[in-house]
């Protein structure tokens, strides 16, 4: 039955001949119309094809931007900028922008040069008129030239000003000025100029840190760059999407720009005042002074003589003169450069001399070959397999304790121990301190001394008697006052370290460096007794220029000869702490080649010690322990030096 | 009984055994290439934004979507008989009319312009819904008014009754007004017996095409960039890169997945702009194949209307048949600056909602079409 109702009741009408005819003719029509598009593409491709490849590529680069990320801080242990990264700008001129024609009145016309030129013009005015049309003659579809470089922003203000201004109604008042845009950099600036130079470092272009902690911390405080690109979204808005650049991590020093400071007032000092005081030239060929907490490896201030300017690292002024730097051939000026950059504390060795003695009594005390009751008799020289090694004073010290020792710096004394402890002993405990190896310092370029120092297969009996008392073998200041640090701490071998902490752009901490125990050189009762004889040494003993009247302090002195041992020449040094109970500063001076007639007095050392402390003890909260007495009052950096000649003309 | 019931289901069967696979394959297969397109075009784009959660298959999911929903549309279409729809023509026109008055003062504009409709979480464009119901109510006012279509007044009566929601539409998406009055005439074309009427009416929309370009075309900034997309700035933005893409895809293509143009050059390039994308990474060849993909697929939509058991199944499939073409041949021709650019997708390929969905189910109207076909009329 309802199959009945569902028929229709006439035949459905099907479709007819005629239909079926339009319909071919409209599918006729539909198809050539498709073919005609196939036609247009390969008129495109055909006609245009290379043409429209290259925009393609060409594009790639201008429409998306790179956005510089900004390099991390450098900054000292109470937060104050040692380096840090400003932003500036380079002037870019678009010429295929400026050069754009417009249609008015059916003519093309090129309305942006001129408008712009003349903003350019006003806001630059050391930029020529007409080198800038000669760009945009010459290069009409260069994208980028850059016109100037690393601006601040308050430089290209007035550019943006003029080329933003608009009138109350919102409408742009120079909308004809098109064509130049501003490209972010970074610059890195170190607000201190020369300070800590070649601690902290430079970077050259393109953020490679190249000396320092730049340079060990580079890909640290390097970040990623973002990208900006545009496109039009479905209501043919122009739109950004950025992937914005991650900043790089900020360095915390253990450096204190003060310390820092006041140790390079002082080096400075020096080197001028004794400036062509016997030999024209500089006050000394080096001066160096480390300072740092012996119950940690921090280091505190790291100074050296002569510095450079981190903002201009690579002028040579002072010590090339134009002439010479025209004639000099690349690699000189390369050589001059290194020279001026170099880290003195960790890439020079040297012979440090008798602040040496000091471990020669630790090794002979711990290893037993010596006791503190024990008595040398010095006369004034000892025959050593053949040689006649002299002690400080020709005439002999007479009969010298352990502490009288260090306090006479008697070499004689030294030597005779040498006989009880041994090759083995004194070898072993070299190694202990770790002369011949790097401390691990989070700096480049630490030396490496292994072929400097003699091991127990090569060392004679003339190389141990002179090794004694810091001759003959070579280490860098930043291995003696490590190993210095675990003699006054107990016996703590810490890891010497400029870096304590690492923080993200943010300030969060991506890491904390703790100080870290290497080694246990020496025993807490060896290390009692050698601070005591060092206490003795700076109170009653060969130190006493370097006392702060008031302050306990211990130290040791060095005078060590320069090979060649003909030519008199001296690289003296002191090695001190204070307080004398709880050491809390270590200092280590060395003063290489004093401008002396007789380079050969530690006292060079000692002064600028006691000048750096006298400021840097009341600064670091260290109080008074002792009863003055007046010691070393109304000394300067000359102290009492007989053979400084600008006394007399000064007065 | 139950033996003749067992025979007529049989004799039934054979009648309507015939269905149109080479059609389906076609479409499964543009469907699949479709995809492939879609996310080698917009996963770039997609992945470094944080609009889409930095998901690069943000659209390929959202696509997969539309046509999981749109093949279930298109098979149970295609076994419902088609003629059930004829009683519901009246109603579906009379409902998507409502429904594109109604986006004018209650759309919503989350998407930028008010063409979507949100209903409860679904959210759709009436104007693709129009489509469908234009087609159904022509093929059924077409069926019954056939014999009377000589004189040029029915004609126009006829299409007097499809103006409204062609003029609704218009106010808020002029290209799918285009697109609804293309679908119309092309309809009206093939039932109308004459051609002089049409002669007359194409040339009159030509002159009044070319009047407009010459007399008021400079005002519009869309004319201007048609016809000189270089100097028309960002307005001839869009058009531009199109061109660079497809100019430099070459012969070949630089291969699938190696446009530079999709990476934030072309915008929208996995929508309206996707066949640049296409012709860049598979070149001339490519972009080729796929318009002759659509050839086939629109000669087999003829067969299947000169074969269909009534003239009312006929004109549906000449509307789908008519709908499919013109899109592709907008879509192309906006992207190759042949015409001013408007917002036309390519079917089966570019990314679509709405619009994918119907697409899928208008299918479905023409398949369950070709299954009434009796074999022993295909000869």
């Amino acid at each position: 039955m309802t199959k009945k109702t569902n028929k229709p009741k006439k035949p459905a009408l099907k479709f007819s001949k005629g239909m079926r005819k339009k319909l071919m003719v409209l599918f006729t029509v539909l198809t050539l119309c498709l073919c005609a598009l196939i036609g247009r593409l390969m008129y495109i491709n055909y006609t245009s094809g290379e043409k429209y490849e290259k925009k393609v590529l060409s594009m790639q680069s201008y429409d998306s931007v790179t956005i510089p990320y900004q390099r991390g801080d450098i900054l000292d242990s109470k937060g104050t900028v040692l380096a840090t990264s400003v932003a500036v700008y380079n002037v870019i001129m678009d010429c295929s922008v400026m050069n754009a024609t417009t249609k008015v009145d059916g003519e093309e016309v090129k309305k942006y040069v001129e408008p712009t030129i003349e903003a350019l013009l006003e806001c630059f005015p050391d930029l020529e008129e007409e080198a800038l049309r000669k760009n945009l003659e010459e290069r009409p579809d260069s994208k980028y030239i850059i016109l100037k470089k690393k601006l601040s922003y308050d430089e290209i203000q007035p550019f943006i000003n003029l080329q933003e201004a608009v009138d109350e109604d919102e409408n742009k008042l120079n909308p004809n000025i098109k064509g130049v845009w501003f490209e972010k950099e970074y610059k890195r600036i170190y607000p201190f100029d020369s300070m800590a130079s070649s601690v902290i470092g430079f970077v050259s272009s393109g953020n490679v840190g190249t000396i320092g902690l730049e340079n060990y911390y580079n890909s640290t405080l390097n970040g990623i760059n973002g990208r900006e690109y545009g496109y039009l979204n479905s209501d043919s808005d122009f739109e950004k999407t950025v992937i914005a650049p991650q900043d790089g991590n900020t360095l915390i020093t253990t450096i204190d720009a003060n310390i820092q400071s006041v140790v390079e007032n002082k080096i400075k000092e020096f080197n001028e005042t004794y400036k062509d005081n016997y030999r024209e030239g500089d006050g000394s060929a080096n001066t160096a002074v480390i300072i740092m907490n012996p119950n940690t490896g921090e280091i505190l201030a790291m100074a050296e003589y002569p510095t450079f300017d981190l903002n201009n690292p690579r002028d040579l002024t002072g010590i090339m003169t134009e002439e010479e730097k025209e004639e000099a051939t690349s690699e000189e000026i390369l050589e001059a450069l290194n020279a001026i950059w170099k880290n003195y504390c960790i890439t020079e060795t040297f012979e440090p001399g008798s602040v040496q003695k000091p471990f020669t009594l630790a090794a002979g005390l711990e290893t037993g070959s010596i006791n503190a009751n024990m008595t040398f008799e010095c006369d004034g020289h000892e025959v050593v397999g053949g040689h006649t090694i002299n002690c400080v004073n020709t005439r002999g010290h007479g009969l010298e304790t352990l502490e009288k020792t260090l306090m006479d710096s008697c070499n004689d004394a030294i030597m005779q121990m040498t006989y009880l402890i041994g090759v083995p002993n004194f070898s072993k405990y070299q190694s202990i301190f770790n002369f011949g190896q790097k401390t691990g310092i989070d700096l480049p370029g630490e030396a490496n001394t292994a072929g400097l120092i003699y091991t127990e297969e090569n060392m004679t009996a003339v190389d141990l008697a002179t090794n004694a008392f810091g001759q003959n073998y070579n280490a860098t200041m930043i291995q003696v006052a490590s190993a210095f640090s675990s003699v006054i701490n107990g016996g703590y071998y810490y890891e010497p370290h400029l870096v304590k902490k690492i923080v993200d752009a943010n300030g969060k901490t991506v890491s904390t460096m703790e100080p870290t125990v290497l080694k246990q050189t020496i025993s807490q009762g060896t290390s009692d007794l050698l601070k005591k004889y060092l206490y003795s040494t700076v109170t009653d003993g060969t130190a006493g220029y370097a006392k702060v009247d008031g302050y306990s302090m211990g130290g040791k002195t060095g005078t060590a000869e320069k090979q060649p041992r003909d030519e008199e020449n001296y690289l003296v040094s002191f090695i001190g702490f204070a307080p004398y109970e709880n050491p809390e500063l270590l200092i280590y001076c060395v003063v290489d080649e004093p401008n002396s007639e007789e380079q050969d007095h530690s006292y060079y050392a000692q002064n600028i010690v006691r000048e750096i402390l006298e400021e840097v003890l009341p600064y670091m909260n260290i109080y008074q322990d002792e009863e003055t007495t007046g010691a070393n009052e109304g000394l300067g950096i000359t102290g009492k030096d007989p053979f400084y000649n600008n006394t007399a003309s000064e007065e | 009984m139950a033996e003749k019931k067992r025979k007529g289901a049989e004799r039934k069967e054979k009648a309507i055994s015939y269905f149109d696979y080479n059609l389906l394959f076609l479409i499964i297969f543009l469907v699949c290439f479709g995809l492939v397109m879609l996310y080698s075009s917009s996963s770039y784009i997609a992945a470094n934004s944080a609009l889409f959660n930095y998901d690069g298959a943000y659209y390929l999911k959202k696509q997969l979507r539309n046509i999981i929903l749109g093949a279930a549309g298109m098979i149970v279409l295609t076994f419902i008989d088609y003629r059930v729809w004829k009683r519901f023509s009246l109603l579906a026109y009379m409902g998507s009319l409502a429904l594109c008055v109604a986006v004018i003062f209650v759309g919503s504009d989350s998407h930028g312009s008010t063409r979507w409709l949100d209903i409860g979480p679904i959210s759709f464009q009436p104007s693709e819904i129009a489509k469908i119901g234009i087609i159904l109510f022509l093929a059924m006012m077409l069926e019954k008014v056939a014999k009377q279509l000589k004189s040029g007044w029915n004609l126009l009566k006829v299409l007097f009754m499809v103006a409204p929601v062609i003029v609704v539409v218009a106010i808020s998406n002029l290209s799918t007004a285009v697109i609804l009055a293309g679908i119309a005439v092309c309809m009206l074309f093939v039932a109308s017996p004459k051609y002089s009427h049409f002669i007359v009416v194409g040339i009159a929309g030509v002159c009044f095409v070319a009047v407009f370009i010459v007399t008021a075309g400079y005002r519009m900034g869309r004319i201007e960039a048609w016809l000189d997309p270089e100097a028309a700035g960002d307005l001839g933005y869009q058009t531009l890169q199109g061109l660079y893409a497809i100019g430099s895809g070459g012969l070949f293509g630089k291969g699938l997945g190696e446009s530079l143009q999709k990476l934030g050059n072309v915008p929208e390039s996995q929508n309206d702009m996707i066949f640049t994308i296409i012709c860049e990474e598979l070149g001339l060849f490519g972009a080729i194949s796929v318009i002759l993909l659509f050839m086939l697929l629109i000669w087999r939509m003829m067969i299947i209307a000169n074969n269909a058991k009534d003239l009312y199944g006929s004109l549906i499939v000449v509307g789908v048949m008519s709908h499919i073409a013109i899109q592709v041949i907008l879509n192309i021709a906006v992207v190759t600056n042949s015409i001013p650019n408007t917002g036309v997708i390519l079917p089966f390929i570019s990314y679509g909602g709405t619009s994918f969905v119907f697409l899928l189910c208008e299918m479905g109207l023409v398949l369950s079409v070709s299954r009434g076909i009796r074999l022993e009329t295909i000869k």
